[in-house]
């Protein structure tokens, strides 16, 4: 094993003793997101492997994960623990989330900055939202098997006489 | 299991499985991080395994097929 995945492999299990959960096994979850927030060896390693997949790198890949992360999380495991691990690694800083909406066509880009601007209203001035937040509100959203028009009306509050916007 | 070996015993069955796959792929050499990822996204074509799944949809959607396929 390389010393870029020995590290990989040691930060996984630093942050599976911090978020916890049924047991002590290391998951692939753990792995695969160590691999992406990594610097130094183990992100040369997976940049030269990922370099023929246009717009994919290790940031991109730890970004895909979040929702997951989320959706996989086990009896005893601390989301608010993940959150700051990501906060930690800089996972959804404000340059990594526009280079993420950069990444998208136009009509996701519209989707992703409605959203922002939806949870920064749900939060309030004192408290403005994060890109982190408003790519988990969609996260939720998505699933859900609204129409985009029924998606759109949510986070924009178009069309919704009482200004109803859900979440 | 000699190349791959790892102080922390305590892995679940998808990672023994991809470091098997990618020892066996190049056993000559140590694995290395990307080698591993490409394991982990092949691993995610093929079983039910949420995060592995997810991440090989999602860069199935970001890239062209073509450069998938030779990754």
């Amino acid at each position: 094993m390389s010393a870029g995945l020995q590290s990989a492999f040691g930060y996984a299990r630093v942050v599976h003793d911090r978020t916890g959960g049924r047991d002590h096994y290391l998951g692939l979850r753990h792995v695969l997101f160590a691999l992406g927030v990594l610097g130094g060896e183990t992100k040369a390693e997976v940049d030269a492997a990922l370099a023929q997949l246009n717009g994919v790198n290790g940031r991109w890949i730890a970004r895909t994960l979040v929702p997951s992360l989320q959706h996989s999380l086990e009896d005893g495991e601390s989301w608010s623990e993940w959150e700051k691990i990501f906060t930690e690694k800089n996972v959804y800083t404000e340059d990594n989330a526009r280079d993420s909406v950069l990444e998208l066509d136009d009509a996701a880009r519209f989707v992703i900055n409605a959203a922002w601007a939806l949870a920064e209203r749900v939060r309030g001035p004192s408290a403005p939202a994060s890109s982190f937040d408003a790519l988990l509100f969609v996260s939720r959203l998505l699933p859900t098997g609204q129409s985009e028009t029924d998606l759109l009306r949510q986070l924009t509050g178009f069309g919704d006489p009482h200004g109803h916007v859900g979440g | 299991m000699a190349q791959t070996a790892t102080s922390d015993r305590l892995l679940s069955e998808s990672i023994k499985e991809i470091l098997a796959e990618a020892a066996e792929k190049n056993p000559s050499r140590p694995i290395d991080a990307g080698e591993f990822l490409r394991s982990a996204l092949n691993y995610g074509r093929r079983n039910a395994h949420n995060a592995a799944q997810d991440l090989i949809s999602a860069v199935s959607k970001h890239v062209v097929p073509s450069s998938l396929e030779e990754f």
